[in-house]
This record gives C-alpha cells, structure tokens and sequence, in this order.
C-alpha cells in the first residue's frame, strides 16, 4: 500500500508536535488509542477563555504513518477555530484531505475522537473551575 | 454435495435410519454418530448452558468423552458417510472446546452470539489506560535513544521496568474484571425467564458492553507489553 504524498508530507515533518502543561485551565488534553493497532495519540489545544478560540494545539502520536499525519492535520485544522467550528470537524474531511486507503480510515476516526476527548477535557476544566482557579 | 450434514432432512432424526434421537451425538438405535451442524452453540455441543463461569475440569471431562465418541481412528473401516461425520464433528469439538477453555475467546464468542458476527466492536479504551500507554511508548522512545539493550541498568530502562509491571498488573485486573461480567451475565441468564424481556435485554446489553471493553483493553495491554518484551530482550520493536 502505497502512502499519498500528503501522508508522507505530514509524516516527515509533522506539525505541531509536543505537549503542553496538561494540568492549565486553558489547555484541553485527549488521548485515544486503538487497541486493534496499538497505537496511541495525544491531542491538546489550548483555548483563548475570553473568545474561545483555539489558540494552540499540539500532538503526540505513537503509531503509523497514517496515526502521526491524521493528528498533525488535525493540529493544523484545529488553530485558529471556535470550540463549535472545531467539533465540527469529521473524520472523513481527514480521509478526504490525507486520501486515506479504506484499511486506514481507523486512523482518522481515531484523530476524530482526540480533538473531541480534548474539547471535553477543557469545557470540563472550564464547568469546574469557576472561581476555584 | 451430499453428505449427511445436508442431506438430513429433520435434524431431530437419525440421518441413517430415521428414529427419533435421543442424543444429539449418537442414535440409540442403529448406533450411528450424529452430524453436529456448522455454526451451532458451541456451548450445547459440550453439553453446556450458555453461561460464562465455567468449570474447566468439567469442561475437559466432557471433551474428553465426546471425543471418544467421535474420535476419527474409530472410523478408519466406517462406511464414508460415518467416517466423514467423525472428522468433521472431531474438528469441531476441537474448536468448541478450545473456545470454550479460554476466558478472552469465550467472552468473544458470547458477543459473537448474542450480538452477532457483523457487531461492530469497541474501540473506546479508557482515558487511564491510554496515558499509561502514552507513557510506556515515551519511555520505549527513550530506551531507544540511550542504545537499548546495550544499557539494561540504565534509568531508562529500569523507568520501562517499572510501567511493564504496572501494565502487567493491570492485564491481570483485566481477567478479574471480566470474572465479575460473566458473574453478572449468568446471573441475568439464570433469572431470565424470557430471554425477549425487554428489561433482561437491556440488562445484558449494558453487560456484554463491559465485556466488550474489557476485551478492547485487554488486546491493547497485550500488545504493549509484547513490545516493552520485545524491546527490553532488545529485539525489533515495530512502532510503525
């Protein structure tokens, strides 16, 4: 199975790798893995509280060629959005964008479940820590 | 093809002389071995209620007395036909019996059952377990870097020590915690009068769930482990 040239773009210089102060109230933390492949992935974002835009994000893939370009795109799509506008974002735009072969659309659902573990991650961050921070 | 597995018209009579069965695996009365169908409950061809906690010295008895029945080396002068049945049912005691003995294979094959072969299974891991994973593949990294093997009492080393253990506990919690699901599931069996009772369905539903995770869990804990081995006795570790 060959890799389409975007894969490998991301694969060889991946975006937005690295990890951020999981434990700030503005910094929203998902990790996922995928018990069929083994991999895991590590998906932050980091949020502006006042306008609720995605000012950062940052991820950490251990996995396949696919894993890692999944999740660095998913970096590059998330900067720059609104919470909403982040959400929205579907695994089959990653598909689409990477041109996926069918054994390796697991992938971007798992990119899928990272940006939304981690938007989970910070609105809970954000209902709990009222005034407590 | 004609065989005596297709040609049987009722299953409840005896492919050769038609009498009523009394045992599904032989005729009492012209002492033929009886084809057991493809794909049925593997559990009632050991003899079995569908239940998950399973005595396994009593699970070994009956496969070791169903295989005397249907034992090939008894056949060698059969006619075809009963020579077939034996090979076919003997390869299919092996199958169910080996199903059957394995807790992870039995709890699959309880969803396979219930839910179906085309049920789409989890993928969801718990977040706890992902960052323990997450760690581990940071630590093989790091392994990896200082020349791996080479430095077995390295701090790097002694750190992938330490979250193989835990993982290894945790793949160890996994098979109590799948105990305490099959304790659940054959209690909503044992009291289920109708299996089609809406409350009882949703009941097990929520059960085989659990079970269905607990399985997901269990294969990603397995295959890191594998890779902390693989990497700490310095072979390959395939992280692509």
């Amino acid at each position: 199975m060959a890799y389409s040239e975007k894969v490998i773009d991301h694969y060889q210089n991946p975006r937005n790798v690295g990890s951020m102060d999981k434990t700030a109230k503005d910094v929203g933390t998902g990790i996922v893995g995928a018990p069929e492949c083994g991999d895991v992935m590590k998906l932050q974002i980091q949020v502006d509280e006042k306008t609720g835009i995605v000012k950062d994000a940052k991820f950490k893939t251990f996995g396949c060629g696919s894993a890692i370009a999944s999740s660095s795109l998913a970096t590059e799509w998330l900067r720059g959005r609104s919470i909403d506008e982040a959400l929205s974002i579907k695994n089959t735009d990653i598909v689409q964008e990477l041109a996926l072969p069918p054994v390796k659309i697991h992938c971007s659902v798992l990119a899928e479940d990272a940006i939304k573990a981690a938007i989970a991650d910070y609105q809970k961050k954000q209902n709990n820590g009222n005034g407590s921070k | 093809m004609s065989s005596p597995e297709n040609d049987r018209i009722d299953p409840s009579l005896c492919w050769n002389c038609h009498t009523q069965l009394e045992s599904p695996y032989k005729c009492d009365s012209c002492v033929k071995i009886q084809p057991w169908p493809d794909g049925a409950d593997r559990f009632a061809f050991l003899g079995l209620p569908r239940r998950l906690r399973i005595d396994l010295n009593d699970l070994e008895e009956r496969f070791l007395r169903l295989s005397r029945i249907f034992h090939p080396d008894f056949f060698q002068d059969s006619a075809d036909q009963e020579r077939e049945i034996s090979l076919v049912n003997a390869a299919r005691l092996n199958k169910a019996y080996n199903t059957l003995k394995d807790p992870t294979q039995r709890a699959a094959y309880i969803l396979e059952l219930e839910l179906g072969a085309q049920h789409k299974h989890t993928k969801a891991i718990p977040q706890d377990l992902a960052f323990e994973i997450m760690e581990l593949q940071d630590a093989l990294a790091e392994y990896a870097d200082q020349g791996g093997a080479a430095k077995s009492t390295s701090a790097a080393a002694r750190e992938l020590q330490r979250l193989h253990d835990t993982l290894r506990q945790r793949y160890e919690q996994n098979l109590n915690d799948l105990d305490l699901f099959f304790a659940q599931y054959d209690k909503v069996m044992d009291e289920s009068t109708s299996p089609f009772e809406p409350q009882v369905t949703a009941r097990k539903k929520e059960i085989l769930t659990r079970i269905d995770q607990t399985l997901a869990a269990r294969l990603y804990v397995r295959r890191a482990l594998e890779n902390v081995t693989a990497a700490l006795e310095g072979r390959d570790v395939n992280q692509l």
